[in-house]
């Protein structure tokens, strides 16, 4: 298809969950009449229960439309849906630089929220061009006016001309259309025959025809046959496929600057892809790098097993199916004393992490166990070497270590002016500081602060949520280490240490969270046919404890013939109901267990 | 060879509100039906299986309901009719259950005619109000009249049942019931913790509030019993039974310690090799099917090596003799592996006071017998 770069435009769409995002990628496909509306849902999105569910994005779904404009021309549109959580904020940043433009989604009833501010940041700073568009003003709770303000002053953009739409009805979409055209610039570029750049912002892989890269192209062009090269992995291929999204996947002879498609060449691993990496032509190609680039590394670390150990090549299997799709988590084989053979997995962020296990666990049908959820420790030893710690039952005799590292995130929380104290009071409570505090309007304010990665691995946003009424958001991003006194914590069963309840907690902290652990499973741990001591250790000290108690009584008074066998066969059930819990030592651990100790809400007196 | 035997007998008077034994309320011309039946299905059952035919079992158990409602002459014809099938030469233990409202001199030595030797007469209390409040139809005299008839008659070897843990019984009146019975020179005492059956008066009327002791009470007065008896001599030989030394109930401890038995008559279970059935508990279906000279409604199964062998073996926990897990290797292939995990098994709970070891053997302490089905699981 020529197509000339002027009537190209690439953009994506930004805004908080729930303001509205996908009801417009609807409407917008619908008014350019790409896909039929009763199609829509299936083919634009992946079938994800969990992604519409959650409200959340997890794949980029890059989608190409023809528009004839008011003027008559007709465009080129190339929508890139991306992914919409906190802890893709690179996968988002380099969807965005496969754009010149973003329509900005502001709910007109809710106004502002932490994830609008962090995304208009992330656009600015990949200098795209901003469509505000301010949605549901058909609901009576819309405010425009206090909404336009926050816009303006909050993020800075000018609101001269708002657009003001209702993405359920499909008011004001026409007008989105033609802003499109109007105020986001057409792809800018060295030149079609320039050495090839493109910007790889996402890959899917098919059981097919492998590893499939979605591109912008940049400079140059792709045809069928080319050998690529990918710049910073240093991976080459020869392409077998080149192709434009329109919107499934449809081949093209070449692939110009400009242009976004997709490109399928011999490549099998989808962890041999990068996001953000350049492609380049092996022969003649350019060696300059489109800026952005970075290596993601998983930032929260847990433990996943089978409840069932038969189930280890089950689990294997799920986690590598994951990860064709989502080469964001990483995982390797490791065991536990405590729960035999499973994967240390590694993922973005809290929510990445709470994804990838509950999809292990609906798509692959499996009964898992997660550890305690670690961060990564950056440990000084003694004799000069330094170790990353993913996993505490790794941390190394305390007489060899110099000093310990944490790691740190500087949040954004945005939150009803009322209860600003009570959300500082987490903040602090949680080793954080509050950088600075600012009005977004009349009921709102927007905290920044640095807290500890780990302390908001528990429960954080629930007390989040909870102190706010739920109007609270947040947004956070790496801040880098800090030195921190922090100390391994055990957990004891019976007198033995359950490995996959060690955790690492700063020394301040450990008695309240050890009690809390302690509680937490006193509580989901059924009784047994004796005491059992719940308790929580540093070294050999013990800091908390709390017992089961025994149950009382489990007999049956009269015992003779005609019961023999119906009797037999009740203690056979609910023997069997045992053994979907974990038993250590002589102790069984119930799944319900597992998860108690991560909620761990109670709050200690 | 079966060794042994338990029959049936649907019937009884009134119902009691704890009694979730299979019976029906007594009548003449059912009774006079009901005697033949039994033996008219062991007819069936040896037909089934030639290799019974003429059994001679070691002891004979005659449950219910109530035995004595099918009358004198009902009784010796239920007996006479089953001898032409089996043997009754062999028997050693020949226990009947009776209920204190319907035993009599006559009765009493027409039994010991028939060559009944035992006698389990089912008391519960010797507190007139508790008896009245669960529906017991004789008093705490005519408990004590029917023992000594029962002693003066011949019968030596006279056990009785109590219920621990009945509504409205205080521990005073508990020790006394159980003093009561110390001094009735009984060879045999049952002490049962109260438990509510599904679909007992006592359930529905638990539902409407009734309370009843728990747990701990229960215990405690478990716990009194075995003072009060072990002072007088009675050795708890399984979780709910006492004897005098070598007064045990051997039909009973045949079943604990994993034998053969055959039960006739509706409800009645049977456990023959790897099969196990259990008669449904229909009187009415019971006699047509017997009618049409077929076997009654009944649910029948074959368990596996392993479930068989585990069933015989696992319930000796109940009993204060135990289990030895290299004897229960020996006797079952199937369960070599797994008894030789018992013996650790055994041991860990041995830290936590549950079980206790005697020479080869395991068994339980007071505390394991509190919580007897748990460690049974541990054995599964």
């Amino acid at each position: 298809m020529e197509q000339t770069l002027d009537s190209i435009r690439n953009f994506c769409i930004i805004a908080h969950i729930d303001h509205g995002k996908t009801t417009l990628s609807d409407r917008i496909l619908e008014a350019t009449k790409t896909i039929e509306l009763r199609n829509m849902r299936e083919q634009t999105l992946d079938a994800m229960d969990l992604e519409r569910e959650r409200g959340i994005t997890i794949k980029s779904h890059p989608v190409s439309m023809a528009y004839t404009a008011k003027n008559g021309k007709t465009y080129r549109f190339n929508l890139i849906d991306t992914p919409g959580h906190v802890d893709f904020t690179y996968e988002v940043s380099r969807s965005m630089g496969a754009c010149e433009g973003a329509i900005l989604v502001v709910d007109a009833a809710q106004g502002v929220e932490a994830q609008t501010v962090a995304n208009t940041y992330l656009a600015v700073e990949n200098n795209l061009e901003i469509v505000p568009v301010l949605n549901k003003v058909d609901l009576p709770s819309a405010n425009v006016a206090e909404v336009t303000q926050q816009i303006e002053e909050v993020l800075g953009i000018p609101m001269d001309h708002p657009l003001l739409i209702s993405a359920k009805t499909g008011l004001g979409v026409p007008e989105i259309l033609e802003a499109v055209v109007e105020r986001i610039r057409p792809p800018v570029t060295r030149g079609r025959d320039a050495p090839l750049r493109a910007l790889v912002f996402d890959s899917v892989f098919d059981i097919y025809r492998g590893v499939i890269t979605y591109v912008r192209v940049v400079d140059g062009s792709f045809r069928v046959g080319d050998s690529i090269l990918f710049v910073s992995s240093g991976q080459t291929t020869q392409l077998r496929e080149v192709g434009i999204f329109s919107p499934d996947q449809k081949p093209v002879e070449v692939l110009e600057a400009g242009q976004v498609g997709y490109l399928v060449g011999t490549i099998r691993d989808p962890a041999d892809i990068k996001i953000g990496d350049t492609v380049t032509s092996l022969k003649d190609g350019s060696t300059e790098l489109l800026p952005g680039f970075k290596e993601v590394r998983p930032m929260v670390f847990s433990g996943v097993y089978p409840v069932s150990t038969d189930d280890y090549e089950k689990v294997r299997t799920g986690l590598e199916k994951l990860h064709l799709n989502d080469s964001a988590f990483s995982f390797h084989p490791e065991s536990s004393v405590a729960l035999g053979f499973g994967f240390r997995c590694g993922f973005l962020g809290l929510l990445h992490m709470e994804v990838v296990q509950e999809r292990l666990r609906r798509e692959f049908d499996l009964d898992l166990i997660s550890t305690h959820p670690s961060v990564i420790y950056k440990l000084q030893l003694r004799d000069g070497t330094a170790v990353d710690l993913d996993n505490p039952v790794h941390l190394p005799d305390v007489s060899r270590i110099e000093q310990i590292e944490e790691p740190v995130i500087k949040a954004t929380i945005i939150c009803p002016s009322e209860c600003i104290g009570d959300v500082m009071r987490i903040v602090l409570d949680r080793r954080g500081e509050v950088k600075a505090t600012e009005s977004l309007d009349a009921k709102r304010v927007i905290l920044s602060c640095l807290l500890p990665l780990n302390e908001i691995l528990i429960d954080f946003h629930d007390m989040l949520k909870s102190v706010s009424h739920g109007y609270a958001s947040m947004d956070y991003e790496p801040c880098g280490y800090q030195v921190s006194d922090i100390v391994k914590m055990d957990i004891l069963l019976n007198g033995e240490v359950v490995d996959a309840f060690s955790c690492m907690v700063h020394r301040g902290k450990a008695v309240a969270r050890g009690r809390q652990m302690c509680k937490a499973l006193a509580e989901t741990i059924p009784p047994h046919m004796f005491k059992i001591p719940v308790q929580a250790t540093i070294g050999r000290t013990i800091i908390a404890r709390e017992d089961i108690r025994p149950f009382r009584k489990d007999v049956l008074a009269k015992l003779y013939g005609g019961d023999v066998t119906r009797k037999q066969k009740l203690l056979k059930k609910q023997k069997a109901g045992k053994a979907r819990m974990k038993e250590f030592g002589q102790v069984h651990v119930p799944q319900s267990a597992f998860i108690s100790v991560l909620k761990g809400t109670a709050t200690d007196e | 060879m079966i060794p042994h035997l338990y029959i049936h007998v649907p019937f009884c008077d009134g119902k009691c509100h704890y009694c979730g034994f299979y019976s029906v309320l007594n009548d003449a011309h059912l009774t006079g039906l009901y005697t033949p039946l039994p033996s008219k299905e062991l007819e069936l059952v040896v037909k089934a299986r030639p290799k019974i035919a003429r059994f001679s079992p070691r002891t004979v158990y005659m449950g219910g309901g109530t035995p004595a409602l099918l009358g004198e002459a009902g009784l010796s014809r239920l007996i006479e009719r089953l001898s032409e099938h089996l043997s009754f030469a062999s028997v050693e233990e020949w226990t009947v259950e009776l209920n204190p409202a319907s035993v009599s001199r006559s009765l009493l030595n027409a039994l010991r005619k028939l060559g009944v030797n035992r006698l389990s007469i089912g008391v519960q209390s010797f507190n007139d109000a508790t008896l009245a409040r669960i529906g017991r139809r004789h008093d705490a005299r005519a408990a004590d009249q029917a023992v000594h008839l029962a002693q003066e008659t011949g019968f030596e070897n006279t056990g009785i049942d109590l219920i621990a843990g009945l509504p409205g019984v205080t521990p005073a009146i508990w020790q006394a019931t159980l003093e009561h019975a110390v001094s009735l020179k009984l060879k045999h005492l049952s002490v049962y913790a109260l438990s509510v059956e599904p679909g007992t008066v006592l359930a529905r009327q638990k539902e409407e509030g009734l309370v009843l002791p728990d747990d701990g009470d229960q215990l405690s007065a478990l716990k009194h019993a075995e003072a009060v008896l072990g002072q007088a001599g009675f050795e708890r030989y399984e979780i709910s039974n006492y004897a005098q030394p070598g007064q045990e109930c051997r039909h009973n401890l045949g079943i604990w310690r994993g034998n053969d038995y055959l039960g006739l008559g509706p409800a009645a279970a049977s456990r023959l090799g790897d099969a196990r059935w259990t008669n449904d508990p229909d009187v009415a279906g019971y006699m047509d099917s017997l009618a049409q000279k077929q076997l009654p409604p009944r649910t029948f199964e074959t368990l596996t090596p392993t479930d068989d062998a585990l069933e015989r073996v696992t319930f000796a926990l109940r009993l204060a003799e135990g289990i030895d897990p290299s004897v229960v290797a020996q006797r079952f292939a199937c369960l070599r592996d797994r008894a030789a995990t018992w013996e650790e098994r055994f041991e860990r709970l041995m830290r936590h006071g549950i079980t206790e070891r005697g020479g080869r053997r395991w068994r339980l302490t007071a505390r394991g017998r509190e919580i007897c089905d748990a460690v049974i699981r541990e054995l599964l």
